[in-house]
Formats: structure tokens, C-alpha cells, sequence
């Protein structure tokens, strides 16, 4: 979001202002409750804004907060226009002050909000909903409006967000949408089904009774922060130990960050889900984890190995599993580990393992193990040129490595472009002559 | 000294458990009072489930769910009744789970719970709490001091029950009491909810109970695996260095486990405690980068391993430890953590020498340890290997540090 284009400055003011004059709308026809029940609505805006600023802060842009159960239940006790007020000031949180966003930001989530809010209590009321008294509502009749009011809610929020990241970003909202929010609609039921608990509670009990149900609640968030933070620590922590292992051999210095590079952008173009992709990823920074183990005397040897030596390279692979099996977390990689040396045609090692035998995603490593091996330099031998590589992944497809797999490389990367621009580069050469 | 704390801690033991046999011979008989049967059966079934929901520490141990359920059942039922729970509860619970085979644990664990409940009830009546009649304003000092009492209580029989040789120092109590702050807050507030709307609503207040109870106890297990992960990737890692070089073979997991026994030997707990497992488990890694023909000349291993070990957030603390763990005592800069590792390593070395007529057994290396002290290594440090030799029953009681 660095330099911001006019039709994303137009995009936030038109929302804030929207939102704006909907808030004004909904004041006007449903204001009273507010009036009458203030000091209780305060209460729940201030609910509301302690469990924004404790929000979870997933991947890029999207962000897990429990207000959504307060205002929920805002709604089912106060009606659209306290709802959607709460809704709004919820900006006002500790965590988006810290980070000072932009004034024209906060106005543009203050407006979605209480826009998306503000239709999710008119879907409500217009489906037959009422609120006041959440112990007068008749089951199951009340569940169509509850529902259909939650679901109004969720895409109309994540409609102007997934827009908002689309101009942002200059990709398609639609796509954005069905990568970051489509995953979130269990999470968002259940905070549905607890905002409703949460409204009977308080017209039971009062302020007490939802503290006791909120404590645990934000108990829970924040160990699940913790789980988040340390979980996305963790690509972190084994690049970087495998980079300070490899670190003091100049041959394989960076070679695994590279793989997982290569790696990635195939998995990415043979349309791998975000899960598979993280777990190739982690295939690739420690394949060669077992090579530590073997002696540094025979691998930084120059010339021939001896046939002993080279039966312990060939162990490689076992070992680096070996080290890796302990690991839970690490159960889908194993086997890519174990497999990246295998032939489509049965002459790779240590297995020995054919076609379709072999998993997939050690089919895709070793085509971007051995693509950089082929161009970076080794004792034995200096590094092949990107074209020679490309035409010996090419060479070798079917018999060493996996067709299918070296064709999405060859497309994943950018090898036909490379080849028109050596083409073009070519005939202005010729020209020239 | 030894003798003496290890009868201490039967004696408190066995206190506790003849205190929760008393409590239970008076008090049970009169279960059947009252007329809040149906009350105690919801209880029990809530404590059953409950008690199904441990949480595992990594650590060993584990954290029982049921707290909650006892301190609605205090706050609600009258005591045999709440005493009924307890026993009723854990006894299903466990016979559910068939972790029949340990009955002397479980006979403890019924026991020291009763006495729990009985001291929250105590405290109860104290802040003039009154059982069945839960005001949510007025009558909070009481719920309060009363589930603070059962928490405070609960964490103490469970250091008890976990220690087999020491009685639990008040700051390994305060350290566990400290991270599990936040679960025990969560326990606390869910049974007073529970007792809070028991009363209005019936057995249906066990959804509002158990919906964050799950919650929570899902993210709390989630944070728990995580820290598995980690531990075990660390572990992964180091055992590169054997992969490499297989006469060590095992040295990086015994090094590390003599080095926390002697941490935990000099009082450290907690994170401190888990810095020294990790710098232990790692203390070689340098040597992926350095040959022995390299080390002779001059590439120090353990100043590389610090290296390493300085670009992984996650270890970074423990890279003074690797770093000095060749130095001797009499260092710049030493640290009693580096002297562990340095301590742990040496008497590995000296018990696992490769060369079997080498090899020593545990009381000569403690003894040629013992005589580079205060030159090579911190006598504290060295007497702390002793103490931990000497508890594991590794040592002869009757050899004596001299």
C-alpha cells in the first residue's frame, strides 16, 4: 500500500462516507433504543473495542477478532442502529492506534463496518427478527433471521475488504476473497452461535455474567496468538538453521533457499493448496539435511569418488529422514525427503522407485534440486549455463525426471520468455550483421 | 540431607492422603441429606467430562479441567455433595480412560482433592458465602476467594503428586503457578459462571460451560503441540552433528539431560531451565562446520556453534552457553550455565570414551572431575552433579564428595 493511486483514495472516501450517512439513516429510524439503554450500549462498545484490540493478525491483510460476538449480540439486544454504532467505533482500538493507521483507513473501516452491520440488522428485522429480549425469540423460527443476518454481515465485510486489498494490490477481489475469507465461515458461525449465547447471558445475568464468558474467551485468543506467532515463526527458525548449517560450505551455501524457490513456483503453478505449498517448502529447506551428515572430506572431494564413497552419498537421503521423522509436524515432507533422488525411470537412489511410485512432491524437488545443482559450481566441476540447465531438465524428462513436472517448470519459471528475448535479442543481432 | 527431605515429602504426603480419607469417612455418609440429587448427578457428569479433558504439559504432568466443575458444585452444593463430585468425577473419569494401573497415584489424586474442596469450602464460609443462594454482585468476594483458595491448592497437590525425591520449592511452585495463570483464570471465571446460571437455567448451562472451555482448551493444546514441534526440531538438528560422526552418537540427548538435572540441581526453572536443555542438545553443532584436522588448527567448533546457534530466534539465548562451554572457570565471562554444559559434556566424555578401557564409571569421573575444580569448572557446579548422581541412585549413597 505504499503509493496510493486516486481510485483507492476514492475508494476509501466514498466507503467512509457511505457508511457516514447510513449511520445517520439508521439513528434516525432506530435510535431510540440507544437513547434509552446508553450506559448499557457504552458497556458493549467498550466490550467490543477491548476484543478488537486483542485481534489475532493472520496472513497479509485478514484479521480474526471476537468483537464480531459483541456486536452480534448488540444486535439482538439494541437493535440495528446501536449495533452498527458499535460496529464503527470499534476502530478505536488499541491495536490499529498503535499502528497509526491513516485517518482515511480508520474512516474506511469505520464506514464498512457499520455498513455491513447496518444491513445484516435490517436483513434481521426484515426476515422477522426482534430484539430486546433475546428470551422472547421462538425457536427454531428465530434461527432463519439470525442466520441470514450473520451471513449479511460476513460478505458484505469481506466484500469491501476483499476490494479494498484488490485495488491495493492490483489483483482480483475475487480471488483474493477465495483465499483469505472462504476458510473463515466456521470461525465466523461459531462467533455467531456464541454472540447469541452471549445476548441471552446478558439479559439473564448482566455485566457480570458476559465478563465471565468474555474472560475465557480472550484467554483463549491470546494463547491462540501465541500459537500463531510461533507457528509462523517456524519457516523462519528451520531457514534459518539449515542456512547457518550449510553456511560454511561455499558449494552449498543458499542452495536450499533456492530449491524451496524453484520448488515453490511449481507447486504454485500446478495449483497446490497454500497448506501443500508450505509443506513443499520445508521439503525442500531440509532435503539435503542428511548430506551434513555425511563426512565433508568426500563431498567437497574433487574428481571421482570411490565406490564406497559414493554408496555413503547415496545414503543421503535415508539419513536426512532419519533426522526429520521425529518431528510430527514434519510428517508430509518425510517422504519427499526420502524420495528426491529417485529416477521416473528407476535408476535414482536409494529406492530405486519408478513413475508414479515416486510422491509427487519429491518429483517436483528433485527437478529444482537438480536444476540448481546444474547451475551453481561444484568441486568437480563449474556451473552449467541457465540455458544449458533448462535444456538438460529437458533432455533428461521421462527417463531421470518427471515430464509433467518439467513442463510446469519450464512454465512456472520464466524460461519460454527467456527464450523469446534471446530470440529477438538474436535477430537484432542479425540484423546488425 | 537427602534421606531426611525424602521422608519430609512421604510425611506430607501421607498427611494429605489420611486428612482426605478423614475428610471423606465423615462427610460422605450425609450425601444423601438433602434433596439435590438430581443437582449432584449433573455435577458428577460434568466432572466426568471434564475430567476427560487434561491437558498435557510438556513438561510431564498434565493440568485436570475439572477445577471448574468443583468450584460451581462448592459454590452450589452442600459439602458431601460437592465431595461426591470430586471422588464420582475423578473415579469415572479415570476408569473411563484406564489409567486404572497407576491406583496409588489415583488414590492420591481423590484424596488430596477432597482436602482442596473441603479448604475452597472452608474459605467459602469465611467470606461469608452462602451455598445455593449465588448473587453475582454481592456474593463475588466469596466465589472469588473461594476459587482462588481451590486453584492455589490444586497447583500445590499437583507439585506433590508429580515430585518423587523434593519437596516443591516455593519458586517452582510460583513459576508453574505463573504459566498457568491464564488456564487457572479461565477455570475460575467458567465455575462461577456455571454456579451462576445453574440456578436460572438449568442442566442448559452446561453449553455455556463447556463452549469456551473447549475453545480454550483448544488453543491452549495447539500452543502446547507447537512448543513440541520446536523442541523436537532442535533435538532433529542436533543430531546432525551424530549423523556425521557416530562415535557420539547419543552424546548430544545424555549431555542434555545431565545438564538439566544439574540446572535444576542449582534451583533454575522455568525458561531458564529449558535454555540449558537446548544449549546442551546444540553445544556441538559447530562441529558440522569444522573438522578435527581444521580444529587443530585453531577453528574453535564451539565459537562457530554460537554463530549458528545467534541466527535462530527461537535459541538464541543459549548462544553464550555453546560458546563458552570449552572455557575454564577461571574465564572472563564464564557463566555457571556454560560450566553446566562444560561439566555435563566432560563427565559424558569420561563415562562414554569410545576406547572401553578408557572409559570410567560414574563415581572415578566425578572423582577426576572433581579434581580439575575451581580451575576448570565452578565447584557449585560440580557439587550440583554430585547432588543430581546421587538422587537418580546413580551413585552410592555412601560415596561422599570429599
Amino acid at each position: 500500500m505504499g503509493r496510493a493511486s486516486p481510485g483507492f483514495q476514492n475508494y476509501r472516501l466514498a466507503v467512509a462516507l457511505g457508511g457516514l450517512f447510513f449511520l445517520a439513516f439508521l439513528l434516525m429510524r432506530w435510535g431510540q433504543a440507544i437513547a434509552r439503554d446508553w450506559p448499557e450500549v457504552l458497556l458493549f462498545a467498550f466490550l467490543s473495542i477491548v476484543s478488537e484490540s486483542l485481534k489475532i493478525n493472520l496472513q497479509k491483510s485478514a484479521a480474526m477478532s471476537v468483537s464480531f460476538l459483541v456486536t452480534f449480540s448488540a444486535l439482538l439486544l439494541f437493535g440495528p442502529a446501536a449495533a452498527a454504532l458499535i460496529e464503527a467505533v470499534s476502530v478505536f482500538n488499541w491495536d490499529d492506534l498503535r499502528l497509526r493507521l491513516p485517518a482515511l483507513t480508520m474512516g474506511f473501516n469505520a464506514g464498512q463496518l457499520a455498513i455491513s452491520m447496518g444491513l445484516a440488522g435490517i436483513v434481521y428485522l426484515l426476515a422477522g427478527g426482534t430484539y430486546g429480549n433475546p428470551s422472547h425469540l421462538s425457536y427454531p423460527f428465530a434461527l432463519l433471521p439470525i442466520f441470514l443476518a450473520a451471513a449479511t454481515f460476513f460478505l458484505a465485510n469481506t466484500f469491501f475488504v476483499s476490494i479494498y486489498v484488490g485495488i491495493a494490490e492490483d489483483s482480483s477481489p475475487l480471488s483474493i476473497w477465495a483465499y483469505q475469507y472462504e476458510w473463515m465461515v466456521p470461525n465466523h458461525l461459531a462467533l455467531t452461535v456464541i454472540g447469541v449465547v452471549l445476548a441471552y447471558l446478558y439479559s439473564g445475568t448482566g455485566a457480570v455474567g458476559i465478563s465471565l464468558l468474555i474472560i475465557p474467551l480472550l484467554i483463549a485468543r491470546q494463547t491462540f496468538q501465541v500459537y500463531m506467532k510461533l507457528k509462523n515463526a517456524y519457516l523462519e527458525t528451520v531457514r534459518s538453521l539449515v542456512q547457518a548449517l550449510e553456511a560454511k560450505d561455499p558449494y552449498t551455501r543458499g542452495h536450499s533457499e533456492r530449491v524451496a524457490e524453484y520448488a515453490e513456483k511449481i507447486a504454485r503453478y500446478m495449483k497446490f493448496s497454500e497448506a501443500m505449498i508450505e509443506m513443499i517448502r520445508y521439503a525442500a529447506l531440509l532435503h539435503d539435511v542428511g548430506k551434513i551428515g555425511v563426512s565433508r572430506k568426500i563431498l567437497s572431494k574433487p574428481g571421482k569418488l570411490s565406490s564406497d564413497e559414493y554408496q555413503l552419498i547415496q545414503e543421503h537421503p535415508k539419513i536426512g529422514a532419519q533426522i526429520i521423522h521425529e518431528v510430527d509436524f514434519l510428517r508430509e515432507p518425510l517422504s519427499a525427503v526420502l524420495y528426491h533422488h529417485e529416477h521416473v525411470d528407476g535408476n535414482g537412489y536409494a529406492f530405486g522407485l519408478k513413475g508414479e511410485e515416486i510422491p509427487l512432491m519429491a518429483r517436483i524437488l528433485t527437478v529444482a534440486d537438480s536444476f540448481d545443482a546444474m547451475t551453481s559450481a561444484r568441486p568437480y566441476r563449474n556451473a552449467m549455463s541457465v540455458e544449458d540447465a533448462y535444456h538438460e531438465l529437458i533432455r533428461c524428462s521421462g527417463s531421470q525426471f518427471d515430464s509433467a513436472t518439467v513442463q510446469a517448470f519450464l512454465d512456472a519459471t520464466d524460461y519460454y520468455q527467456e527464450l523469446e528475448s534471446r530470440k529477438g535479442a538474436e535477430e537484432v543481432v542479425t540484423e546488425k550483421t | 540431607m537427602l534421606r531426611r527431605k525424602l521422608s519430609e515429602l512421604v510425611l506430607i504426603k501421607a498427611i494429605v492422603v489420611i486428612l482426605g480419607l478423614i475428610i471423606l469417612v465423615v462427610f460422605l455418609p450425609f450425601v444423601w441429606m438433602d434433596k439435590l440429587g438430581l443437582a449432584a448427578i449433573f455435577f458428577v457428569a460434568c466432572a466426568v467430562i471434564a475430567g476427560l479433558m487434561d491437558v498435557q504439559l510438556p513438561q510431564g504432568g498434565s493440568v485436570s479441567v475439572d477445577g471448574a466443575v468443583v468450584v460451581a458444585s462448592i459454590a452450589l452444593l452442600p459439602l458431601p455433595k460437592t465431595l461426591l463430585v470430586v471422588t464420582g468425577g475423578t473415579l469415572i473419569a479415570a476408569l473411563i480412560k484406564r489409567s486404572w494401573r497407576n491406583s496409588g497415584g489415583i488414590g492420591f489424586v481423590v484424596t488430596s482433592k477432597s482436602v482442596t474442596a473441603t479448604a475452597a469450602t472452608a474459605v467459602f464460609y469465611l467470606f461469608r458465602g452462602e451455598i445455593g443462594k449465588i448473587d453475582p454482585i454481592g456474593g463475588f468476594p466469596a466465589l472469588f476467594a473461594m476459587s482462588t483458595t481451590y486453584f492455589a491448592f490444586e497447583i500445590l497437590m499437583d507439585e506433590l503428586s508429580k515430585l518423587r525425591r523434593r519437596v516443591p520449592s516455593l519458586s517452582a511452585l510460583a513459576s508453574s503457578g505463573k504459566f498457568l495463570f491464564p488456564l487457572y483464570l479461565t477455570f475460575s471465571s467458567l465455575g462461577i459462571l456455571l454456579a451462576l446460571l445453574y440456578g436460572t437455567m438449568g442442566a442448559w448451562s452446561a453449553l455455556f460451560f463447556f463452549l469456551p472451555l473447549v475453545v480454550t482448551r483448544h488453543s491452549f493444546k495447539l500452543y502446547m503441540d507447537i512448543r513440541k514441534v520446536y523442541t523436537n526440531t532442535i533435538k532433529a538438528l542436533a543430531n546432525t552433528i551424530e549423523a556425521q560422526n557416530p562415535d557420539r552418537r547419543g552424546h548430544a540427548e545424555r549431555v542434555a539431560e545431565i545438564a538439566t538435572g544439574i540446572a535444576r540441581e542449582m534451583g533454575l526453572h522455568g525458561k531458564d531451565l529449558e535454555l540449558v536443555g537446548y544449549a546442551a542438545l546444540l553445544h556441538d553443532i559447530g562441529m558440522i562446520a569444522v573438522d578435527e584436522e581444521a580444529e587443530k588448527s585453531g577453528v574453535d567448533h564451539a565459537a562457530i556453534g554460537a554463530e549458528i546457534i545467534e541466527k535462530v530466534e527461537f535459541v538464541r539465548d543459549a548462544s553464550e552457553m555453546v560458546r563458552m562451554h570449552h572455557a575454564s572457570y577461571a574465564t572472563n565471562g564464564m557463566t555457571f550455565g556454560a560450566c553446566i554444559i562444560s561439566v555435563a559434556s566432560r563427565f559424558d566424555d569420561l563415562t562414554n570414551d569410545m576406547t572401553i578401557e578408557r572409559r570410567l564409571n560414574e563415581a572415578q569421573a566425578l572423582a577426576k572431575i572433581k579434581r580439575d575444580q575451581s580451575i576448570l569448572y565452578d565447584p557449585k557446579v560440580v557439587r550440583a552433579l554430585w547432588s543430581f548422581l546421587s538422587k537418580r541412585g546413580i551413585l552410592d549413597r555412601n560415596w561422599r564428595l570429599t
